[in-house]
């Protein structure tokens, strides 16, 4: 596999739902092998890390209790916190532009942490509006250009 | 219903959702498996989500915790298959389509216009995922801490978070 198709199934990956290294390891075992392919890439993506929080849950569910454990998961979770604004923040700087973009953005987070809308509504909702608005957008500069 | 036909459908619905990245389904998975289903509190589901995030794959793996919590063996694996299959299927239909559908106008809108709603559903999720660890001074500044660092260095965060382990048990552990 060449580099520009990498780039190009990376992108692909990016925008479709799923989580980016699934969806990139499914797109990558079905350009080299086919639908087996792309079992086999998503089995073996998956299967460690399952395994691994599969032990995790049974553990947890015996130890949940312990006082200790909660105080170091407080911390963990704490630290992932910070994690997961930085990994959005630099998602953010790359994939934004503009002031429309800043609004979808709010309006995305008031609806779903404010007005408590279903994930479902919010992204039909403002996608409709956000998809509306850069076809409005790409019509008005289609002809300007004319 | 059946807990392990009941983990099937709410996981699968999640499926979908988790568009830009798993954390956008965070504020739907909260909502299914705290408020609804009472699998676990938050915090529990941040913790386990945390400890995913040491583990390696993908980052949502912590799923599959939930799944063994709530119904064992059984559970992990209907909500491995539930939460990323769909997705994975999607994919490859798409990935095959694509070489036809990346010219078409409508597409490159389609694309132009859910970027910045991923985003928001991203840092809607990660800000669910806030209300859940950041209880306190201690977990704001671990957090804020590690937020600063990761922006300004490229130290693997598999470090900050277990040296978040080692302050929660000093700071918590004698309570």
């Amino acid at each position: 596999m060449n580099d520009k198709t990498f780039v190009e199934l990376l992108g692909i990956s990016q925008s479709l739902p799923g989580l980016k290294a699934v969806n990139l390891a499914v797109l990558i075992g079905d350009s080299l092998r086919g639908t087996f392919g792309a079992i086999a890439a998503l089995a073996g993506v998956c299967l460690p890390g399952a395994l691994l929080m599969y032990v995790v849950g049974l553990v947890y569910q015996v130890e949940r209790e312990r006082p200790l454990l909660e105080a170091g998961l407080e911390g963990v979770a704490a630290a992932a916190a910070g994690l997961v604004l930085a990994m959005t923040l630099q998602l953010g700087r790359q994939a934004l532009s503009g002031a429309a973009d800043l609004i979808f953005v709010v309006l995305t987070v008031i609806c779903v942490n404010r007005l408590n809308v279903p994930v479902p509504y919010a992204l039909a909702a403002i996608g409709a509006l956000a998809v509306g608005w850069y076809a409005w957008v790409d019509a008005a500069s289609t002809r300007v250009r004319r | 219903m059946n807990e392990v036909a009941t983990l099937a459908f709410v996981f699968a619905s999640l499926s979908l959702l988790t568009l830009g990245g798993g954390m956008a389904a965070y504020p739907e998975l909260k909502t299914l498996a705290v408020d609804v289903h009472h699998w676990l509190t938050l915090p529990e589901l941040d913790y386990l989500f945390s400890l995913g995030q040491l583990a390696p794959g993908p980052n949502m793996m912590m799923v599959v915790s939930v799944g063994a919590l709530v119904a064992g063996w059984p559970g992990a694996f209907v909500v491995l298959c539930a939460f990323f299959g769909p997705a994975a299927v999607l994919t490859l239909i798409v990935g095959r389509l694509w070489s036809r559908l990346r010219e078409r106008r409508w597409i490159v809108v389609l694309q132009r216009g859910l970027a910045p709603v991923s985003i928001g559903l991203l840092l809607a999720g990660c800000l669910t995922f806030a209300k859940g660890a950041l209880t306190g001074g201690v977990t704001v500044a671990i957090g804020t801490i590690v937020f600063a660092i990761l922006l300004r260095t490229s130290v693997n965060p598999a470090f900050l978070i277990l040296a978040g382990a080692i302050v929660g048990v000093c700071a918590f552990g004698t309570r």
